[in-house]
This record gives structure tokens, C-alpha cells and sequence, in this order.
């Protein structure tokens, strides 16, 4: 099937199509997902909700970008969002405890261990996680996208809406402050 | 020896395998998709118009109400600063 039928049939609410699109691509949403938030149990509803909101929307879909494209786009921005939210707890967590409202300790951001690392990679990743959790938003999807996903430039280009240079760009600073916050982190753990 | 830890630790990502969502998950989202669908309230034209007239009715008439029950209060109180205002020249 073409996938102009096959978005025709989506648009139709067709349920079976449905089903092929979720086996298709719940991989890629959600090891988007799990390298996003770092998290397995957020990362499996974050990619409910891609779905849900793929179903919702799909009616609005202009196939002007590819379909995974479209999804990958939805995917990211709710992997964002998520942790924007998440920060705001923290914060207001933080706030809390200055004030002596809350009991609970502040703790530190533990070690992720991705499932999908080589073992004799995995101490190692879950160290360059903890200095990918510290990059701005942009520099993280583009290097995210990049590394997990093994998205072309092209195609980060097209997910991010930006311009080939500025996912370049974006790269080259990402590489840079990674750098930076691993040479950070060595220092501090040798001592 | 820092700078090949670090580079060995950008690197550590090469190679990586997408984790495998589980065939619970797919069940879990076919759920969702479902109950999104449940709540999603289909209307045709001619409902969405009736909808519409009956909130506009609803808006006018009370616009109607306001305007003609507002109206002998502000008479009263003109009438009042007319005389109180008669009474004052009358008075000086």
C-alpha cells in the first residue's frame, strides 16, 4: 500500500491501520522517548500519548513531510514539554523545601542505563546521559536524534523544522558542551 | 589520557540498539486509541447550527433583559440629580 492510501485510511479511522502504524513505529517513538527522559516508565507514556495525539490529529496531517517524520515531530515536542513540566515540579519542590514545607531530601539525578548500549558501553553512556541531561533543548534533540536514532542531518533538519547549517550548528556546540561537562565530571570524580 | 576518556565516552552511544517496546505497550496504545475515540463527540452541520442559534438566542435575550430593566433605574436616579440639582439653584 502507497502511503498516500495508507494515511487516507488512517484519516478514515481505519483501526487495523491504526495497528500497523503503532507496530511500525512504536520503536522509534519510544527510543526516542527513553533517550529523551531517561526514563523507561515516562518513556512508555509519552508514546501513548504520540499515538493518542496521532490518532487526534491525524485528520490535520498535510503530508508535506513523511509520515515518521510527522510522528517523530510529535514525539519530541512531548518529550519536551514532559520535561519542562518535570522542572517545574523540581523547582517548585526546591522552593518547598527552602521554605521547611516539605520533608522529602533533594536527591541527584541517578544514572541511566540505556537497554540498548553495548555492555562493555553501558558505565560509560550512562555518564555521557547525565551531560546530555545538561545541554540546552535544541542541542539535545539534534544530538539525541542523531546518535540514538541515527537520523541523517536531513532529517533532523526536516523533524526540528530548522535549516541543514543550523542542525550543524547545533551539533558542533552540542559536541563542545558535552566535552566540556565530561571533562567537568572526570575532574570532580578523580579527585 | 583525559581527552581519549572523554572522546571514548561521546563515542559510548556507537552501535546502540533500539530497546523493544513491549507487546504490552501496543495493547496499551490500541486502549488509549479507543477510549480517545469514545470521547470524541460527532456532530453533524445541522446540530452545530442549532447549537449556535440557541447560545446567540440565548445571548440576545438576556442582552434584551438587561438593556430594559437597567433602563427606569437610570431614569429614577436622572430624576433625582435633576431635582437635587433644582434645589440647590432654587437654594442660592
Amino acid at each position: 500500500m502507497s502511503e498516500t492510501l495508507f494515511i487516507q485510511s488512517l484519516k478514515e479511522g481505519n483501526k487495523e491501520a491504526f495497528r500497523i502504524l503503532v507496530n511500525d513505529l512504536k520503536d522509534k517513538v519510544f527510543n526516542t522517548s527513553v533517550s529523551m527522559l531517561q526514563n523507561m516508565e515516562d518513556a512508555e507514556d509519552i508514546t501513548q500519548e504520540v499515538f493518542i495525539e496521532v490518532f487526534n490529529s491525524v485528520k490535520n496531517f498535510k503530508g508535506d513531510a513523511k509520515l515518521s517524520t510527522w510522528i517523530y515531530r510529535i514525539t519530541v515536542t512531548k518529550c519536551l514539554e514532559h520535561q519542562r513540566k518535570k522542572s517545574r515540579k523540581k523547582r517548585f519542590g526546591f522552593m518547598q523545601s527552602l521554605f521547611g514545607e516539605s520533608d522529602k531530601p533533594s536527591r541527584d539525578i541517578p544514572h541511566f542505563y540505556h537497554p540498548g548500549v553495548q555492555l562493555e558501553n553501558k558505565e560509560r553512556a550512562s555518564i555521557l546521559y547525565l551531560a546530555i541531561d545538561q545541554l540546552p533543548e535544541r542541542q539535545r534533540t539534534a544530538f539525541i536524534l542523531n546518535k540514538t536514532e541515527d537520523l541523517s542531518y536531513a532529517e533532523i533538519a526536516e523533524v526540528m523544522e530548522i535549516s541543514l547549517s543550523s542542525v550543524e550548528s547545533l551539533l558542533v556546540r552540542a559536541k563542545q558542551n558535552l566535552q566540556e561537562h565530561l571533562k567537568e565530571y572526570y575532574t570532580k570524580n578523580e579527585k | 589520557m583525559e581527552d581519549a576518556n572523554i572522546e571514548k565516552t561521546l563515542n559510548s552511544l556507537d552501535g546502540i540498539n533500539r530497546p523493544v517496546a513491549s507487546d504490552h505497550l501496543v495493547e496499551r496504545i490500541m486502549k488509549g486509541i479507543e477510549k480517545a475515540e469514545a470521547t470524541v463527540v460527532e456532530m453533524s452541520p445541522f446540530q452545530r447550527w442549532s447549537i449556535a442559534a440557541g447560545i446567540f438566542l440565548l445571548i440576545t435575550l438576556n442582552v434584551l433583559t438587561a438593556t430594559r430593566y437597567s433602563s427606569p433605574g437610570k431614569k429614577a436616579e436622572s430624576a433625582f440629580v435633576q431635582e437635587y440639582f433644582s434645589y440647590m439653584n432654587n437654594q442660592y
